[in-house]
């Protein structure tokens, strides 16, 4: 069964920038793809994709506050067992206003477990950003 | 086809078995007992030192979890009952494949700790440490292996994004979380047979890459159950390494060694061995030659030289059929012979 998170993250309508960090607790091998797509449409108006192989932040800054109301943020993600053993993983998206975390801005895939011989878990976090 | 093929290599066995009690004999299972316990390093040293194998050990999975159990192991100075304990310094750390690939030695060591309640109520405790000094089949280290599972894992990213292009529409439906759920599930067996292929494919590959392990124990006794009355009795260190052959062969060498209190109470009654073994063939069926040596305080060394073949009858069945020679108390080389069956899980 897939992971798939949905949330309202609340922002301010100002000038600040939106990001979006990822975490990755687990010694798995996790990739992931994220969109933020427009309100009410499926155009997609950023895209990156990243790993958690090295010690590069995923860290990312999707628009400004003002402008994003309505807007999607889609993280899709896949946590590889590389050695078969299986083992546990948490994926989070911490989602930042001006570089403070914003209240109720954490998306948890929650701790999780892949069994040996399962191979990968997929997952998706999506966020509808919201002007208050 | 596969059964008669199997059929005949296991008379070719039979046979080969039967022809070579025709030889002096010594018992089989002694000898390989002997000849295959100094290769590998024991998973809980502490456990293997007090001859234990407890149902139940204890193996905190967090820093916290690290931080209680250790803090309740000797509450009030008393060694606990029939204990068992194994717990990897490297959940000190952050848990981070980053932080595993800067600091394997320390993720892939094992701490353990036991305690043994003897029959007159004594108290035996064992402290043990495995440390993988270097090891090329770690597939978490295999920045090749590496880089094409990351590939897969965007195709599975691509093609699970593809579900956001259905669904956008749907994002504020009651389902939505169930629709994307299928939508994601439907690729998931396809991406899962490209990464055991690959996988399969490495740990062919890798089969016979450079391993050295070493593990370390000590154990203590007290005649009662406080801490304090404690006596070391016995340490013991073992060795392993792996190394290729060639792509097809593999030489293991393992060194074991240890001490322990004689009948005076002192820590003076050693022993220990050193075993070679060469390994050739493929992953179903394999050539090995051996030779093992044992030396022990107050007793003459023993050797033995020992050539077999080792056959994977069919899936988790093993058969290995060995010939061989030993030495021991002094006495002439005798040989030996053994043929054994094994069962693993199969794959």
């Amino acid at each position: 069964m897939a992971v798939v998170v949905k949330k309202l993250v609340n922002i301010l309508p100002n000038d600040a920038a939106i990001t979006v960090e990822l975490e990755f607790d687990t010694l798995l091998l996790c990739t992931y793809k994220i969109q933020v797509r427009e309100k009410n449409s499926n155009q997609v108006i950023f895209s990156k994709s990243g790993d958690n192989s090295n010690d590069e932040e995923d860290k990312y800054v999707i628009g400004i506050a003002k402008k994003s109301d309505g807007k999607t943020v889609w993280i899709f993600f896949t946590v590889i067992d590389q050695t078969g053993e299986g083992g546990k993983y948490e994926v989070r998206a911490l989602f930042k206003q001006n570089g403070k975390l914003i209240d109720d801005g954490i998306l948890s895939s929650g701790i999780r477990s892949i069994a040996p011989g399962e191979n990968l878990q997929s997952g998706a976090l999506v966020a509808i950003l919201k002007t208050i | 086809m596969k059964l008669v093929k199997n059929t005949k290599a296991l008379l070719c066995l039979l046979f080969f078995a039967t022809w070579v009690n025709l030889f002096p004999q010594v018992n089989p299972v002694d000898f390989l007992k002997k000849a295959k316990a100094d290769y590998a390093v024991p998973d809980a040293p502490a456990f293997k030192i007090l001859q234990t194998d407890p149902s139940t050990v204890l193996r905190p999975t967090s820093s916290r979890e690290v931080a209680v159990t250790v803090a309740n192991l000797f509450k009030g100075g008393k060694i606990p009952d029939n204990y068992a304990l194994e717990i990897s310094p490297g959940l000190l750390l952050a848990n981070s494949l980053d932080n595993y690939k800067k600091n394997p030695l320390c993720y892939r060591a094992r701490i353990s700790f036991a305690t043994k309640t003897m029959e007159n109520s004594a108290k035996h405790i064992g402290l043990g440490v495995r440390l993988t000094l270097y090891d090329d089949t770690d597939l978490r280290l295999n920045t090749n292996y590496e880089e094409k599972l990351i590939k897969i894992g965007k195709t599975s990213d691509d093609l699970n994004s593809s579900c956001a292009d259905e669904l956008a529409d749907k994002i504020a439906d009651d389902n939505f979380s169930i629709l994307l759920d299928e939508c994601m599930e439907a690729k998931k067996d396809y991406i899962s047979k490209k990464i055991n292929a690959l996988r399969d494919s490495v740990k062919e590959k890798n089969w016979n890459a450079p391993i050295v392990e070493m593990g370390f124990a000590t154990s203590a006794l007290s005649g009662d159950s406080l801490a304090k009355s404690l006596s070391v009795n016995s340490y013991q260190f073992w060795f392993s390494a792996a190394l290729p052959l060639g792509k097809e062969g593999q030489i293991i060498a393992g060194l074991n060694g240890g001490v322990s209190k004689n009948d005076k109470d002192e820590l003076k009654k050693s022993e220990g061995s050193l075993g070679v073994r060469g390994y050739y063939g493929t992953n179903n069926q394999k050539l090995f030659l051996e030779a093992d040596i044992k030396v022990a305080s107050e007793m003459f060394p023993s050797y033995s030289l020992n050539i077999g073949y080792e056959y994977n009858v069919t899936n988790g069945v093993w058969a290995d059929i060995s010939l061989g020679l030993i030495k021991k108390d002094g006495s002439k080389f005798v040989s030996s012979s053994s043929l054994n069956f094994r069962f693993a899980t199969p794959e």
